[in-house]
């Protein structure tokens, strides 16, 4: 009876252990896709493909206040949030990668 | 003559008012009930934080306003995470502001001033919404004196909050209820009876401008336990050690960065740099990155045209370039419809005075140290892209020297708290310690 009850709680942690590691690794994954549904999500882009080297200004709406939504979108989907100086010169999408994965260690 | 452009009693607005008919309108105001003191400070943050949200939207009307103007600062400014550091950096504990906290074992309460008179300057209006905000956060009443080229943004903004009902955990909580605590008026520069008005009743004085308006609101009759907050006339400058100028690469991204910094409400902000200090003898010479700033400036300025050229700026402007190209151990490069102008200088490595509309002189040193002694008294931001090793000693020189304030390149244009040297939020309240 024991060694049932231990050998359950070890299925459910080890379980528990499984999943959990799966949803850091799916959290922690930010590689350029992600990115990019989050530039479409807070852009509302459309067709429109961004690239790697895409800059502030030449992506539809990717103004000031688009800048702020792209941020949004980050903080919602990592749930972290960010200070202003952070973001001020994130001009580039390799730039808002690097800010998420600097957010996410 | 006098006009009242925001209230949400509407009966006097837009009519030219007499000094007298404006008084009275201002103690009117005064008397009035003050419905910030009902809403608790959490309520506030999360307030703002929802317009934060919502003003960024496709969807909102302002959309285009914020754009227009350079509001998009506001957005961030507004966010739930940034007020609160900023006021608990000026607090504390910012629920101070709903009730007594202990402070070492003192039961101290913050109490609201009473009536702020905020005087926005016309060069980065955006400033002064800023301390608007912080005026409303410290439940003071607010009487906001724009200038005429910003008439009517700040009341399409407070018509906006006006119209508003905030569901904050589960109380409702009306947009007019906030905007009830503010007034905005235009006053002419030169009825100093007018402004003599809104000075006399001010608990606070939160002034923002160049040396001639700030020293007339100084003048003015004021109560005796007035707080003044000034935020005068300032400049800023940077500085580059050779070593940041060591590849291309890194000589671009600093070049990036400086034309963030200049291209910020076109300098006209005292945080953007006129002078930058730069060591001799780096890889990529000082001829080399002025010409990579150069593309910088040039692609910016392709993007974004200089707005309302002034002929008086231009022929300084053309006079300055005129002399740099003709003397020794000077150059200059320029862009030949007057968008910017970048001066290179050998031989003379003390301050110049900002000739404004992106014009930046580049004051080439032997050796980074001694540039801090080329720097005039009064300094505002100081950009910085200097080793390490000469960091410590510069921050606590530049300190000494009374600058006010030391950041990265490209990073100069924020605006941040404290400013000028002041913890503004803890200004606009009065400490009062409960004992009893």
């Amino acid at each position: 009876m024991g060694s049932n009850f231990a050998l359950n709680a070890l299925y459910r942690y080890l379980n528990f252990t499984i999943f959990y590691n799966i949803l850091q690794f799916m959290k922690k994954k930010i590689d350029f896709e992600f990115i990019s549904s989050v530039f479409h999500s807070a852009l509302d882009l459309g067709k429109y493909k961004i690239k790697l080297n895409s800059k502030f200004g030449e992506v539809p709406d990717w103004d000031s206040l688009g800048h702020m939504r792209i941020i949004q979108e980050l903080e919602k989907r990592l749930k972290v949030e960010f200070d202003i100086d952070e973001i001020i010169d994130v001009d580039t999408v390799k730039k808002v990668i690097q800010l998420a994965k600097s957010k996410v260690k | 003559m006098n006009e009242i452009l925001f209230s949400i009693k509407k009966k006097y607005l837009n009519l030219k008012l007499s000094n007298q008919d404006f008084e009275k309108n201002i103690k009117n105001f005064i008397l009035s009930k003050n419905m910030l003191e009902d809403i608790r400070i959490k309520s506030l943050i999360k307030i703002f934080n929802e317009l934060s949200k919502s003003w960024q939207s496709k969807n909102s009307n302002l959309y285009k306003l914020f754009l227009d103007n350079n509001l998009g600062y506001l957005i961030g400014w507004l966010k739930q995470n940034n007020i609160e550091e900023i006021l608990n950096l000026n607090l504390s504990n910012f629920e101070v502001l709903d009730e007594p906290k202990l402070f070492n074992k003192k039961k101290i309460y913050a109490s609201p001033k009473g009536v702020i008179v905020h005087w926005i300057a016309g060069n980065v209006p955006i400033l002064g919404i800023l301390s608007l905000f912080q005026g409303i956060l410290t439940k003071n009443k607010n009487i906001v004196k724009v200038p005429s080229s910003f008439k009517y943004i700040l009341t399409k903004i407070l018509n906006d909050i006006t119209k508003r009902t905030f569901k904050i955990d589960n109380k409702v909580i009306k947009g007019s209820s906030i905007t009830g605590s503010i007034l905005v008026v235009y006053v002419d520069k030169e009825n100093k009876d007018g402004h003599t008005i809104l000075s006399k009743y001010a608990d606070v004085r939160y002034a923002w401008g160049g040396k001639e308006a700030i020293e007339s609101i100084m003048q003015l009759d004021k109560k005796i336990d007035c707080e003044d907050i000034i935020m005068g006339p300032k400049i800023s400058a940077a500085l580059i050690s050779r070593d940041f100028l060591k590849d291309k690469k890194n000589s671009e991204t600093l070049a990036s960065n400086i034309t963030r910094d200049v291209f910020n409400f076109d300098q006209l902000g005292c945080n953007a740099p006129h002078n930058i200090y730069i060591e001799k003898n780096s890889k990529i010479s000082v001829k080399e990155f002025a010409e990579i700033l150069f593309e910088k400036f040039k692609i910016e300025a392709n993007k974004n045209k200089l707005n309302n050229k002034n002929p008086i700026d231009t022929y300084n402007i053309l006079s300055e370039r005129v002399f740099y190209s003709t003397s020794n151990k000077k150059e200059v490069l320029f862009d030949n419809n007057y968008e910017f102008s970048i001066f290179i200088d050998y031989a003379n490595p003390k301050h110049s005075s900002p000739l404004y509309n992106r014009s930046i002189y580049l004051k080439v040193v032997n050796d980074i140290n001694e540039a801090a002694n080329y720097f005039p008294s009064g300094i505002q931001t100081i950009g910085m892209a200097i080793s390490k090793s000469s960091e410590k000693y510069f921050i606590k020189k530049l300190i000494n020297n009374g600058a006010l304030r030391i950041t990265k390149i490209g990073k100069m244009g924020l605006y941040e708290t404290p400013w000028d040297g002041i913890l503004s939020i803890n200004r606009m309240v009065k400490w009062v310690p409960i004992s009893h």
